[in-house]
């Protein structure tokens, strides 16, 4: 009676299934780590371009700024300083409308992945500063420009699509002068 | 002791391993034979073909994903050097031609190459500068803004806004085709 052989036939046939299970998960495990990577690597492009139009939109608000401080000062008095019956903020939120990137540059619009960047706030700090060497009237004032950029990726991650958002501070420094 | 059980439990002579296989039914020599070696080696390679393969491609995928971060970084650092630079030294070009340094002065100046190898992957650059218009003829660049409640002005930027487009190209090492990667920012001038 050879029962005995029997019981031992096979075993090779279980360890080599047990090997190849084995290197199935662990080539499973590679797999899924690269799919995350290239979905990682998407994110991360669309995250560096929002930077860059976050500093994009920064700098043309300083842009209008150089260009049309008193308008801007103006429609702060209006905003803040003006008795209650005059006060109104839509002269603030007309400087702060066109600082949209989609609005200055049009063919924004026809990037293959939607995205925006504005100009969300521009602050006046309240720190003011006389006697800035220049000569008489000249005062030193700060302002705080808020930014933000986002994207809509539609088709990502088995179409749960993907929204970035970005949102950047800049504080500045401007001299300007004042009306007696 | 254990060495004194294990000498026990071991036959020591023909008859006690015939003894033993009747009392117990185990074949001492049983164990595995060449045929199920080789038989087990040939379903282990045939199995492990389509697994190695995702392995390699694991290992592809790995190899494409540096490429395409290193041409991002490329690009990003290539903007922000730029950037920093007056926009007066930025010149307008599609594309601008390369291999030359930006900026006047010593300690902001950016050399900015027509092509790098990085991790044995060939790029080339290509970089973009124009000026940025407003309307549909692209001849101006306005702001517009209120000088009294109700009362809309605006004034004119012409050419005082640049916009950057930095791509980097390469050859793919999965399946040879041209990936590319292209980041934009404008850049205004403030001087």
């Amino acid at each position: 009676m050879k029962t005995s052989v029997s019981r031992k036939r096979g075993m090779v046939i279980v360890i080599v299934l047990f090997a190849l299970t084995s290197s199935l998960i662990f080539a499973g495990f590679l797999m899924n780590r690269s799919v995350k990577q290239g979905y990682e690597k998407i994110i991360t492009r669309e995250r560096t371009q929002l930077e860059l139009l976050c500093h994009a939109a920064i700098e043309i608000a300083k842009l209008k700024i150089k260009a049309a401080p008193t308008e801007l000062y103006t429609a702060f008095r209006f905003k803040l300083d003006e008795p209650a019956a005059t006060r109104t903020s839509a002269l603030y939120d007309a400087f702060l409308a066109d600082l949209r990137l989609e609005v200055l540059d049009p063919e924004l619009t026809s990037e293959s992945v939607p995205m925006t960047a504005r100009v969300t706030a521009i602050e006046r700090l309240g720190i003011t500063k006389k006697g800035t060497g220049l000569s008489n009237g000249y005062v030193e004032d700060y302002l705080r420009i808020t930014a933000s950029a986002s994207s809509q990726l539609a088709s990502f991650s088995g179409g749960k699509g993907l929204k970035n958002d970005v949102v950047m501070q800049v504080t500045m420094q401007i001299t300007k002068l004042e009306r007696q | 002791m254990p060495g004194n059980i294990k000498a026990q439990l071991l036959p020591h002579s023909k008859r006690e391993e015939v003894e033993l296989h009747r009392a117990t039914g185990l074949d001492v020599h049983a164990g595995v034979t060449l045929v199920e070696v080789i038989i087990g080696i040939f379903i282990f390679s045939l199995a492990l073909m389509p697994i190695m393969g995702l392995f390699g491609r694991g290992s592809m995928s790995t190899q494409m994903t540096g490429d395409y971060l290193a041409a991002m970084q490329t690009c990003s650092s290539y903007l922000r050097a730029l950037s920093a630079l007056p926009a007066v030294e930025l010149p307008i070009g599609n594309p601008v031609p390369l291999d030359r340094e930006f900026g006047s002065l010593v300690t902001n100046r950016v050399k900015i190459p027509s092509g790098a190898v990085l991790n044995a992957t060939q790029f080339s650059h290509r970089l973009q500068i124009r000026y940025v218009m407003r309307d549909a003829v692209k001849k101006n660049l306005w702001f517009d803004f209120m000088v009294q409640p109700g009362q809309l002005a605006s004034m004119t930027v012409y050419k005082q806004l640049l916009r950057l487009d930095f791509e980097v190209s390469w050859r793919s090492r999965h399946d040879g085709q041209t990936d590319r990667v292209r980041l934009f920012t404008y850049k205004a001038d403030l001087e």
